[in-house]
């Protein structure tokens, strides 16, 4: 009886020893779902928060709640992000969280939340992205979102998948993102133009270049001599061995590809920008297949209207020697094409097409916040002005692009395809407030 | 996200092995040495042993069946993101051993609740005699006293973070072992496929080719003076290769924080240990050190060697059992709470360290990249309640503190209180 007694007590013990809470069902598909305005809640010591916007030239990590759909991730870090974005009005922040306890949140160690500074209508990332998205190539996904910090609404930022290990796990499979076997990683560092051009045996050149986000503590010749000799066999390997040696080292294909979207894009600060080479990070595979470029930070897209398509294509080494392959420079403009059909299909009765639309929902979804954002650096004006800007551009610049890839894909094709010229096309309905 | 499915689980799991540890504590003494009658003698007979555990005797040997399960409950702490008690199963393991023939041993034993190395030990060792036997199969390999000691006879609910992290584990292999002068001397000397699966993740693989060796001396074994011929002293040396893959990393005692992370390692791994232990009647204690070094050949811009990744490791424990009870390994009580007992009441202490040290060049390579030197110091305090022989429930608290705070879960100080509570049972 005694023993029965002492039994029950212990289940009783058990019982209050063992409480659990039920288990979340969001998934990543759900944070970057753009169908919605995301809701991201931020916890910190007012203190800390004052200390990062003080010095947002810091990389200073503070602890930080996330909250976001009832999901609540305790003591993550929160830093400063962003190189000519930095400031202390509206931050660019880096949410890390396994930055002190080891957890994920969905499965991301890290997430991205950019200031769009520099971009009055607060979509240019997100809808480049989807162009990239759309032309199959790997490319971050994105989604619009109010943060509040300690409960003040503190702006309209856009989450941004970061591109790492779980990154690569997602787009090239979990072997890629092994942390030990897995590939190399690179964030492309800009310290200067530079077009590809070759810096020499030193490895300290390109490493100055080429920051690791994988593998980052492996043997130095592991992780850099392969780019000194990428760089060496674009700049030396004569032209007729160019497309088989260097293409085993890099994904030229993929490089025409990629470089066509961001001139279909408009964009001035990507592969061939206005100021050389910037945004991009460049993936090696684990297993020796030809490295691919990943695409980042991509707020000047849209906004080239009248760059021709071979703009500043000579200053970059790469590049230009690949486009004197015919079969990659043939790749390129059709890409060129066949990118800025996507970016006009399914024209509907206002003469909107796919990118069009998703400008007027992004914008709809995005502008009663933008109205209400206490540390907005444009003027609602500004965005409203800038929305319509991005539908002249989307009604120009496509035609554009596709009359001049056709022409230079086919001399019979009409050889006049006039530049662009900017206009401001007003949403169909009523400005969204 | 699983405490939800755990704790039903780990309701009903506690609650078979209460009734059945229970029963068989009940049953235990009236059965000792009154075999089922009916049963004939020469044929198979299922009966408890002098520890009570269900055995299967054969005419040709025995089998010995075992189980363990025990639960987790710690303090609930903002910074580690645990708002609730949070408990979690800490082990879910059932094992058979036995004998055949006299000279075969063997043991199999599964963890339940790892999925991705759910093998715990397999293997079969052969006697010849006592001083040389042969084990083969998957098994502890001989480095670390803690890392040693099973699971149900461990004084803390934890074991060391040296004898977790730096200690190899188990792996495939063979070891010749045994004792020699009267038992004066304990030998164990092995070689490993792999270098312990406490070096492995899902994502690492940990070194290959271990070498592994481990000499005890009991020096006082034949003394008259019961106190010094528990005495123990020893050591132990493993060796291994590392082929560019992630060496070691150091976790927090309760695994939620990594105060040194994993850098990639190319050479030989190198562990060396020693360690002290004494027991005489309710009290024990228990010294160890160790040291690993993964060597970095080649890594450097030049093409040669980085420094090696040093980790060093120690801890002094010390156990008491309150309640008078001899203490050998697991304290089994005079009174059992189910025989109108209290059961038996052990105070245990440990202080340890372990330090990860990546050592310096005369000129840095400003192209490698090494993580910084940090350390972590744990100072554990204990109540063990052992409510019969099979079950315990343990409370401790256990203060952490980490060097480099900025690489802890606690950013502000490094400074990491822990309550924690297990509950286990043990057949």
């Amino acid at each position: 009886m005694t023993g029965n007694l002492s039994r029950l007590r212990l289940y009783v013990f058990a019982c209050v020893v063992l409480t659990a809470a039920p288990a979340a069902a969001q998934t990543q598909d759900d944070l970057f779902n753009d169908a919605e305005l995301h809701d991201v809640m931020l916890t910190l010591s007012d203190r800390d928060w004052s200390d990062l916007k003080a010095h947002p030239e810091e990389n200073t990590n503070y602890t930080a709640d996330l909250r976001w759909r009832g999901i609540t991730v305790r003591n993550i870090g929160i830093r400063s992000r962003g190189t000519s974005t930095r400031n202390g009005v509206k931050p660019g922040l880096r949410l890390d969280m396994n930055r002190y306890i080891d957890q994920t949140f969905l499965g991301l160690r890290l997430l991205v939340l950019d200031n769009g500074y520099t971009d009055p209508s607060m979509m240019r990332e997100a809808l480049a992205m989807k162009v990239f998205a759309r032309a199959e190539l790997p490319a971050p996904r994105e989604a619009h979102a109010r943060l509040f910090v300690n409960n003040e609404f503190a702006g309209v930022y856009v989450i941004v998948e970061p591109i790492d290990r779980t990154f690569v796990t997602r787009v090239f499979g979990a072997a890629e993102g092994n942390t030990e076997s897995g590939g190399y990683l690179y964030e492309y560092n800009w310290v200067r133009e530079w077009g590809f051009e070759y810096l020499g045996p030193s490895l300290e050149a390109y490493a100055e270049l080429f920051d690791p986000k994988t593998r980052e503590t492996d043997a130095v010749s592991r992780l850099y001599q392969p780019l000194e000799s990428l760089v060496r066999a674009v700049n030396e390997t004569p032209a007729d061995q160019f497309e088989q040696t260097v293409g085993a080292l890099i994904d030229l294909p993929e490089v025409m590809r990629y470089l066509a979207v961001q001139r279909a894009s408009g964009e001035i600060d990507g592969l061939i920008g206005n100021w050389s080479m910037s945004n991009f990070y460049l993936y090696r595979f684990r297993d020796g297949r030809p490295a691919q470029l990943l695409p980042w930070d991509a707020d000047h897209s849209l906004w080239a209207l009248d760059d021709p398509i071979d703009y500043r294509i000579d200053t970059n080494v790469l590049v230009a020697r690949a486009m004197a392959v015919p079969g990659l420079r043939r790749l390129y403009l059709e890409t060129l094409a066949s990118t800025a059909r996507v970016m006009t299909a399914d024209t509907d009765a206002d003469g909107r097409g796919w990118l069009e639309r998703e400008v007027d929902r992004l914008s709809a979804k995005i502008a009663p916040a933008v109205v209400a954002d206490p540390v907005a650096p444009f003027t609602f004006e500004e965005f409203e002005g800038n929305v319509r800007g991005l539908r002249g551009f989307l009604r120009t610049r496509p035609p554009y692009v596709e009359c001049a890839a056709g022409a230079a894909l086919d001399p019979t094709a009409p050889q006049s395809c006039p530049l662009p010229v900017y206009s401001e096309v007003s949403p169909p309905g009523p400005p969204p407030r | 996200m699983t405490a939800g499915r755990t704790w039903p689980r780990a309701l009903a799991v506690c609650a078979l092995l209460t009734g059945l540890a229970a029963g068989a504590g009940a049953q235990s003494a009236a059965d000792k040495g009154a075999p089922d009658d009916d049963v004939p003698r020469d044929g198979p007979r299922l009966h408890l042993d002098e520890r009570g555990r269900p055995t299967l005797q054969l005419p040709f040997g025995e089998v010995v069946f075992r189980g363990r399960a025990a639960t987790v409950m710690q303090s609930p702490s903002r910074d580690r993101g645990t708002e609730g008690p949070d408990p979690a199963w800490q082990t879910r393991r059932v094992q058979i051993e036995g004998t055949l023939f006299k000279k075969v041993e063997f043991e199999v034993s599964r963890e339940f609740g790892d999925a991705d190395e759910p093998e715990r030990d397999v293997f079969a060792n052969v006697r010849v005699s006592r001083g040389f036997e042969l084990r083969a199969g998957q098994f502890k390999m001989p480095f670390g006293r803690d890392a040693l000691i099973g699971g149900a006879n461990l004084d803390f609910i934890f074991r060391s973070l040296p004898g977790r992290l730096i200690a190899p584990g188990r792996d495939i292999g063979v070891m010749a072992h045994g004792r020699l002068k009267s038992r004066r001397l304990t030998y164990q000397a092995g070689v490993f496929r792999g270098d312990g699966d406490n070096a492995r993740t899902s994502q690492t693989r940990g070194g290959s080719r271990a070498v592994a060796g481990r000499l005890l001396v009991t020096p006082f074994v034949r003394s008259r003076n019961p106190a010094l011929a528990a005495f123990q002293v020893g050591g132990a040396v493993v060796t291994s290769q590392l082929d560019d893959q992630l060496g070691l990393r150091g976790r927090t005692v309760f695994g939620e924080g990594v105060f040194f992370d994993r850098a990639f390692v190319e050479g030989r791994r190198l562990r060396r240990g020693l360690e002290a232990s004494w027991a005489h009647g309710p009290a024990s204690l228990s010294w160890e050190y160790m040291r690993v070094s993964d060597e970095r050949l080649g890594m450097s811009a030049s093409g040669d060697a980085l420094p090696s990744i040093v980790a060093t490791g120690w801890y002094v424990a010390g156990t008491w059992v309150v309640t008078g009870e001899r203490k050998d390994g697991r304290v089994d009580p005079e009174h059992s709470v189910f025989r109108n007992g209290f059961g038996a009441l052990e105070l245990v202490a440990r202080v340890e360290k372990l330090s990860f040290t990546p050592g310096s060049m005369p000129v840095p390579d400003p192209l490698a990249v090494t993580p910084d030197a940090n350390a972590d110091r744990v100072t554990t305090l204990g109540l063990s309640w052992y409510l019969n022989r099979y079950l315990k429930i343990n409370g401790s608290a256990v203060f952490e503190s980490i060097r480099d705070p900025e690489r802890s879960p606690v950013a502000h100080d490094g400074r990491v209180p822990t309550a924690v509570i297990q509950l286990q049972a043990a057949i």
